[in-house]
């Protein structure tokens, strides 16, 4: 018996990627050279459309995720570990800035040379983790967060300012933002750079809050945030991609995550993804069921930009390997319906 | 073919085989954390322990290439074990992983526990897992043994690899350059006038001999057969070094025997011509005629002594059957088949010679205890009854050289 299915089935089922791909989309493998890279992961790579030229940010860690999904070939700690060089407990993170092809494959990677700003790490995450690629005021920046200057790995997001030159591409001012408040919260990640208006994020989304930075007095304040918005019955709607205008709409990848434990109380995790639309008055219009991009547990996006007639995806797949989906708008609108 | 592969993952991300050649895809390109990750995939949605334990391997060679992952790598080779066994990739790619961190006793362990556990006769893995044959666990073995302690077993184990097996440049230079390092196997078994009353057949003249030459024995052997006899005649065949474990050299300087000896090398034949008196020939042996050669040089009748000792063992074989056994008759043979080393012609030789009419004084003769390399015979018309009565063991045991003519107890 013939089963039909629509879209959003389809997608729940079998992956963002294969129903792309089933409706004339196109998926792109972004790998940068072992000999750089010693062959671990390359992850959750970061995609903009600067003027004409295609960019994206790839992040490279010292670590291999290890990730049992089914549970019968665990590693000796648990199902889901960062096995990290045994001689270095530290997970490292560092960035190249790559340019793309209208192909979609990369001309050129350089790594981001952050020497000149760089201290002491003083806590076992290392780098600038997670970083959207976008620009500001014209200037380019990474924005992702660095838990590596506190000793209890404080998390913050931070704005690297970057220079882009033929084949040196440099951080040049890095500035460490406050959370909005008291600044106490122990954590701030995957704020979603709001491409059209600098340095705002989008911080939560359920219910949407957003924070703007103000450089100039290094203050963060909440400038929307209306919680009888609250859509009761969801999980957390976590940043993902930057915040993408959409027509008069904004549109994004959000994720959340379900954390667990085995029997043994070992971590174990499992993300899912949805597409997210405001109008410009920060009111949700549209959220997708959860979605993954190719069926692993966990995957990451932290990229969307619109380019012709299709909507890129830049994500990465269980911390190991990093790609692009291309999805052309048509997919997208009947998707969102939007 | 990477677009290939990828686009059959997408379409059947739960195949496992999909998940697999994704994952070789990455390891070709040396994307090993990329590959990891398919090759779990592969290995969890597999529904067949050949298929998991190949995935787990690969994975395990993955981490290898990413090195300092020693504690991942191990365990995923052991998990690799308990899936298959009597497989012997996992057993060598631990012992190996072992032994690059200088663990020598768990690399020994593990090599022993594979060269035991695993089989040696299954088709190969679809992949390459640099696992080389069976002589990959044997030479693993060797390797940890001398840094366990037990440094005469590695030297046997360097000496037989580099004898007894066909290894890949790899192996075969390292064999070699363990030896060098290492040095060679005890392989002698010297004589001394303490073992006299010991004497399995004591002939004329044992007590007043000092030391002998032969590897094993073999040169007593031949006169406790004989009976100690003086001016006896021999052909040896493969006679190398015309001292250092020559069979014939007590024979001719202390027993007043002529003969003559043969080796195809030319540098150890000039040395036996400039240190001996009988006669030798630089020949290659499986090319002679031997019943015009015994009378061109002038030999007839009856020998008390035939060696033959050529490598390989099948050479060795090749020759006896050029002997010319109904003209010309042997009181003693001595017939090296290195049984340790091939298997395949010690069984053949006997029913040869026993075809021919030779009696198996002691077979499987060693100079250890594991090491079978040559069968001892006697001819029953030409050796007394009473010394033949003394000489034959019939057990199939391998029998050291100085336990069987020297044993402890009569």
């Amino acid at each position: 018996m013939l089963v039909y299915m629509n879209l959003s089935q389809q997608i729940a089922q079998s992956g963002l990627v294969k129903s792309s791909l089933d409706r004339g989309g196109s998926i792109h493998p972004l790998i940068i050279p072992s000999e750089l890279t010693n062959g671990t992961g390359l992850m959750n790579p970061s995609i903009y459309l600067d003027g004409d030229q295609l960019l994206v940010n790839i992040r490279h860690v010292n670590y291999t995720l290890y990730h049992s999904e089914q549970k019968r070939f665990q590693h000796r700690y648990g199902p889901l570990q960062y096995l990290h060089p045994e001689n270095d407990r530290k997970l490292r993170t560092w960035n190249y800035f790559g340019v793309l092809n209208p192909d979609l494959a990369l001309k050129q990677i350089t790594a981001v040379d952050t020497t000149r700003l760089d201290v002491e790490p003083i806590w076992e995450f290392v780098g600038l983790e997670d970083a959207r690629l976008f620009r500001w005021d014209n200037k380019m920046f990474l924005s992702g967060v660095r838990r590596d200057t506190t000793t209890n790995g404080q998390g913050r997001m931070e704005l690297s300012e970057l220079s882009v030159k033929t084949n040196i591409v440099r951080e040049i001012k890095r500035t460490r933002i406050p959370a909005p408040g008291a600044n106490a919260s122990y954590c701030e990640k995957n704020w979603m750079p709001i491409l059209d208006q600098p340095y705002h994020y989008v911080k939560w989304s359920n219910p949407t809050e957003v924070v703007r930075f103000d450089p100039a007095t290094g203050i963060t304040e909440t400038v929307h945030l209306d919680e009888t918005k609250f859509i009761s019955g969801q999980p957390d709607f976590r940043g993902s991609s930057q915040v993408i205008p959409y027509g008069d709409l904004y549109l994004a990848l959000i994720h959340e995550v379900d954390l667990f434990k085995s029997e043994h109380g070992e971590k174990d995790a499992n993300y899912k993804h949805r597409f997210l639309v405001w109008d410009r008055s920060w009111n949700i219009v549209k959220f997708t069921d959860a979605f993954t991009f190719m069926n692993a547990d966990i995957e990451f996006c932290c990229g969307a930009a619109f380019v012709g007639d299709d909507l890129l995806l830049s994500f990465g797949f269980q911390d190991n390997a990093a790609f692009i989906l291309r999805m052309p708008k048509t997919v997208l609108r009947e998707y969102l319906g939007v | 073919m990477f677009a290939q592969r990828l686009q059959q993952y997408i379409n059947n991300h739960n195949d496992s085989m999909a998940n697999f050649a994704l994952a070789q895809e990455y390891e070709q390109m040396g994307q090993t954390g990329a590959a990891i990750s398919f090759y779990l995939r592969a290995a969890e949605r597999s529904t067949t322990d050949l298929e998991q334990y190949e995935s787990l391997i690969r994975m395990a060679l993955c981490f290898e290439r990413q090195k300092t992952r020693d504690d991942t790598e191990k365990v995923i080779l052991q998990k690799a074990i308990t899936l298959m066994i009597d497989r012997p990739e996992a057993y060598f790619l631990l012992s190996r992983l072992h032994e690059f961190n200088r663990e020598w006793h768990e690399s020994y362990t593990m090599a022993c526990v594979g060269l035991h556990a695993a089989r040696f006769d299954l088709d190969p893995l679809k992949t390459d897992t640099q696992y080389p044959g069976q002589y990959g666990l044997i030479f693993q073995k060797g390797v940890a043994s001398w840094w366990v302690g037990l440094c005469e077993e590695s030297r046997q184990i360097m000496h037989d690899l580099k004898f007894g097996h066909r290894m890949n440049d790899l192996f075969r230079l390292a064999v070699d350059r363990n030896l060098g390092n290492i040095g060679w196997p005890n392989t002698r078994t010297d004589y001394k006038p303490e073992l006299a009353s010991r004497a399995r057949a004591p002939f004329a003249g044992l007590d007043q001999l000092e030391h002998n030459h032969a590897q094993s024995y073999q040169d007593l052997f031949v006169l406790s057969a004989t009976g100690g006899k003086r001016n006896g005649r021999y052909l040896e065949i493969g006679c190398a070094e015309p001292f250092d474990s020559n069979n014939t050299a007590l024979l001719e300087t202390k027993f007043g025997w002529t003969g003559v000896s043969m080796d195809i090398n030319q540098q150890v034949v000039e040395q036996f011509m400039r240190e001996r008196d009988n006669l030798v020939f630089c020949l290659d042996a499986m090319r002679v005629d031997y019943a015009k050669f015994l009378l061109t040089v002038g030999f007839s009748g009856d020998f008390d002594y035939l060696q033959v000792d050529c490598d390989p063992p099948s050479h060795s074989f090749a020759i006896l059957q050029r002997i010319p056994f109904d003209t010309v008759r042997f009181a003693t043979i001595t017939f090296e088949h290195d049984y340790y080393v091939d298997p395949s012609i010690r069984d053949l030789s006997r029913k040869f010679l026993l075809g021919k009419g030779y009696v198996l004084a002691a077979g499987d003769i060693a100079y250890n205890h594991t090491h079978s390399y040559e069968d001892w015979w006697i001819h029953p018309d030409l050796v007394d009854p009473i010394i033949q009565q003394q000489l034959i063991d019939r057990s199939d045991q391998i029998k050291h050289a100085r336990d069987y003519l020297f044993p402890t107890a009569k």
